[in-house]
């Protein structure tokens, strides 16, 4: 052991226990026959036990709500859509009660037990659903543009696939109906169906409030049950953005589709998707805590700011830089994108 | 509260969650002020810079990654705010205090301390301590803030200054031996203890 080990702080990691036991060992012993270095050693230790601990430390009362009414606003993308789809997803609800509660019989409806607001795709009358949003709430000018832009560009190109645009429910019907959801590449099944859905291998979305699934026929067995998904508890109001299901041709082709790549296709806002995710996003993920197992996956019920992030963290991801793939996690993740609750 | 309570509610004041983030500011609000206040050396300094410290929490959660422990990240944004509280009180002041580019503390000031009479009694020791800390430079008193106060290895230690382990190694040294020197030099400070206390308090992961 050098002698001057006092200055470069070996003795210090020795005090602070930051040595392994075999270089701690030969420090004491060292220390027994160095009574200058055994006096460091010992008034290091009284010093420690007179320091001043942070359980000492008084906090002024009120400091913690003093910080809370203090916290800013956090810096926000835009989301123009709200200001349409709170009130589009009212309407939509209000429908689904009504046909619910038997006010509105579905052409061909089977008499079966009334859907949830949430699992009620009206599935034979869209278009009275959709008469009746409109005569409730009509449509504001903003969604208006978005739905003429759609129609303009003949539904293939999202009219602004930017991060502040979200499609709406119908606009993702015209979108879809002109053959802008060949973007999507793939389904997998959803949870307890196995079996694709009509609107499913349409790349439609399997529902959205009702109005989608309707206009295709009904996919009980390609849908969710949201009224069953205790994932769901805390939802706040609101409604899920539309949605899609995508094409599951060969699952084997293309395991990893990006978020990046279906966001620039307009791919909606519910996806399920094969994700090859470096450690950054995976935390991301395992850091929102309201998921869970399904058959088809994991399913992650994100807000449309924690979607973002996520693409925001795989943008531009140089997955080949992770020389060890272990690092890489692979996962079948549903993602769905909810409004904010705040 | 268990990591998983704690990680839910940093999942939920990312989300924009203020209570959460409320009770995220209650449970680390003492250890933040432990080192801000004595960072600074005054009440209402180290307050500013614990509020500063949890602003910049807030508005950093979003790109928070996670690569370190989120208490590891605090002490590293309370730090920085009271290192920035101090260049604002050099700034402002016209005779100025330690230099924040001095790791040298100031060895030829007078002592403020009181008498070394009756100075065996702990608390006294203590408020010696405490005195003595101030004397310090920044750096020195914050990295021994750090170890001793916030009981953080030199690994966490490091991530937090942004300090390879060697340095921080040598920092700690260097500021412990100016605090023992400014102790003895005071005549306030014998360093009595049990023969049995190196044993006792060495190893990994003692006093944490």
């Amino acid at each position: 052991m050098r002698e001057d080990m006092l200055l470069n702080g070996t003795l210090d990691a020795y005090i602070d226990g930051e040595l392994s036991p075999e270089e701690a060992a030969e420090i004491r012993a060292l220390l027994e026959g160095r009574p200058d270095w055994n006096a460091y050693v010992e008034d290091a230790f009284a010093i420690r036990e007179a320091f001043p601990s942070w359980e000492d430390t008084e906090v002024p009362q009120g400091f913690a709500e003093s910080v809370i009414s203090a916290l800013p606003e956090r810096r926000r993308r835009p989301r123009r859509w709200m200001r349409w789809a709170m009130p589009l997803a009212a309407c939509l609800c209000l429908a689904a009660l009504v046909q619910g509660s038997g006010l509105l019989r579905p052409k061909g409806g089977s008499g079966s037990a009334p859907e949830t607001a949430l699992t009620a795709a009206p599935r034979e009358a869209p278009e009275e659903h959709m008469e009746e949003s409109a005569v409730e709430q009509p449509m504001p000018e903003e969604f208006m543009e978005v739905q003429s832009a759609a129609s303009a560009d003949g539904g293939g190109v999202r009219p602004e696939p930017s991060r502040e645009t979200v499609q709406s429910t119908e606009d993702w019907n015209e979108f879809s109906a002109a053959g802008g959801g060949a973007s999507a590449r793939k389904t997998v099944p959803s949870r307890g169906a196995g079996a694709q859905t009509p609107a499913a291998s349409e790349g439609l979305p399997r529902e959205s409030a009702g109005a989608v699934e309707s206009e295709n026929g009904g996919a009980e067995n390609g849908t969710y049950d949201m009224a069953d998904d205790n994932a769901y508890d805390d939802y706040e109001g609101g409604i899920m953005e539309t949605e899609e299901t995508e094409e599951e041709e060969d699952p084997e082709e293309d395991p990893a589709l990006s978020p990046d790549a279906a966001w620039e296709a307009g791919v909606p806002w519910e996806q399920e998707v094969d994700l090859v995710l470096p450690p950054e996003a995976a935390y991301l993920l395992s850091a929102w805590k309201e998921t869970e197992i399904l058959p088809s996956g994991t399913l992650y019920i994100l807000t449309d700011w924690e979607y973002s992030e996520l693409l925001d963290e795989l943008w531009g991801a140089d997955l080949g830089a992770y020389a060890d793939e272990s690092l890489l996690s692979r996962e079948r993740v549903a993602v769905f994108v909810w409004l904010d609750r705040d | 509260m268990t990591n998983w309570q704690e990680s839910a509610l940093i999942a939920a004041a990312r989300r924009g969650d203020r209570d959460a983030f409320g009770e995220l500011v209650r449970r680390y609000e003492k250890k933040v002020l432990a080192l801000t206040v004595r960072m600074c050396g005054s009440p209402e300094d180290g307050e500013e810079a614990a509020q500063e410290a949890f602003l910049s929490a807030w508005q950093g959660l979003p790109a928070f990654r996670g690569e370190a422990s989120f208490s590891t990240w605090l002490y590293r944004l309370a730090s920085n705010a009271a290192m920035d509280v101090l260049r604002r009180q050099r700034r402002q002041s016209a005779h100025g205090g330690p230099s924040l580019d001095d790791e040298e503390t100031r060895l030829e000031l007078p002592d403020p301390g009181p008498s070394p009479q009756g100075l065996a009694e702990q608390a006294e020791l203590r408020a010696q301590i405490a005195a003595a800390l101030s004397r310090l430079s920044p750096q020195h008193r914050q990295i021994l803030l750090l170890r001793e106060s916030g009981q953080l290895s030199y690994e966490e230690i490091g991530r937090i200054l942004s300090l390879d382990p060697g340095t921080v190694k040598s920092r700690i040294s260097r500021a412990r031996g100016q605090l023992r020197k400014i102790l003895l030099a005071s005549g306030n400070f014998s360093g009595p203890v049990p023969s049995n206390h190196t044993e006792r308090k060495t190893g990994r992961g003692d006093g944490r």
